[in-house]
């Protein structure tokens, strides 16, 4: 079979083999994931008795709660199934990120498989349950920032940066609003958009460390 | 808002096995190499991003995690892997940058 042949044969398949890998590596990861780690298991998180700073991680313990109020069933099941979106909801968002770059799809298919198995590493040593949904989140939100869509959360961003000047100011703000864990992710870019409107505004006009 | 673990990173108590270390040094070879190849035929807006996220990711990884937390890096992964795939692409021969978008525009 050639190459092209076999590029498309697994871009026709592509969902339901990344679907297949997801749930290998969900399996193997919750395989070793500990719910009831001293200071943030996962009644803690959900009851708010977690230790801080992991008691504001609440986007998945307060979908589990939401979950469990409408249909009783175990946490740790509400919470893998969704360890397992985040996980998918990744690859899908990485696909997505890609295809801004790169027109074509074989090469977007390329970027998702490519983006599980070179995140082994990240599982060895430490897991936890917030550990995807702050890596769908943070890939979207960098995807966003590519398309220039943030929306009200741009839009803010841009006023306080244009019309207060004062970065410092900006960033406390955030901190100080934003302690949840799916916000977390915004302030890391709030932080990527001051730091790269203080260079714009300097004298270099591009960061490059390599 | 964070633990501080600082010294934690000075501490022989607290580091991995000898194999997970050769494991992470090597997977920070690769990702050196695949990154830092053709830097500047990539696209602006991930080299700007990435410079500007890794070495804030790095200090918070100090202050903040434990020796060889590198979940703490979740957060620049997107970046590591659009910037490396069109190295690791061509082993099997996709060629990135014949199919580039002209990628000029930076971070907002």
């Amino acid at each position: 079979m050639s190459r092209d042949k076999l590029f498309k044969a697994f871009h026709n398949l592509y969902w339901p083999i990344i679907i297949f890998i997801t749930l290998l590596v969900c399996k193997f990861y919750l395989n070793g994931l500990q719910w009831e780690e001293p200071r943030l298991a996962l009644s803690q998180l959900m009851d708010g008795t977690a230790y801080k700073p992991f008691v504001y991680r609440i986007l998945v313990p307060t979908i589990t709660k939401i979950a469990i109020l409408v249909f009783p069933l175990p946490a740790t099941l509400y919470a893998s199934i969704l360890i397992f979106a985040f996980l998918l909801g990744f690859i899908v968002c990485i696909r997505s990120f890609s295809s801004i770059f790169w027109k074509k799809a074989e090469i977007n298919d390329f970027v998702g498989a490519l983006s599980i198995p070179m995140l082994t590493p990240f599982m060895l040593t430490n897991r936890h349950v917030y550990d995807f949904s702050t890596l769908f989140l943070f890939s979207a939100g960098l995807m966003l920032m590519a398309q220039k869509k943030m929306g009200l959360f741009s839009y803010s961003l841009h006023t306080c940066l244009l019309k207060q000047r004062d970065n410092v100011v900006f960033i406390s703000y955030f901190f100080v609003l934003f302690q949840a864990e799916f916000q977390e992710a915004y302030i890391l870019e709030a932080l990527i958009l001051s730091s790269n409107y203080l260079h714009k505004h300097s004298r270099l006009n591009h960061v490059e460390i390599f | 808002m964070m633990e501080n673990h600082f010294y934690d990173h000075f501490s022989s108590a607290l580091v991995p096995s000898p194999k997970l270390i050769l494991g992470y040094v090597s997977y920070l070879i690769l990702m050196i190499i695949a990154v830092r190849t053709r830097w500047k035929e990539k696209p602006v807006f991930l080299r700007e991003a990435l410079s500007i996220l890794a070495p804030l990711m790095f200090v918070l990884y100090l202050l903040g995690s434990y020796p060889f937390e590198i979940r703490t890096f979740y957060e620049i992964y997107p970046l590591l892997i659009l910037l490396a795939s069109p190295i690791l692409g061509r082993l099997i021969g996709l060629d990135f940058f014949k199919e580039q978008f002209n990628c000029s525009s930076s971070l907002p």
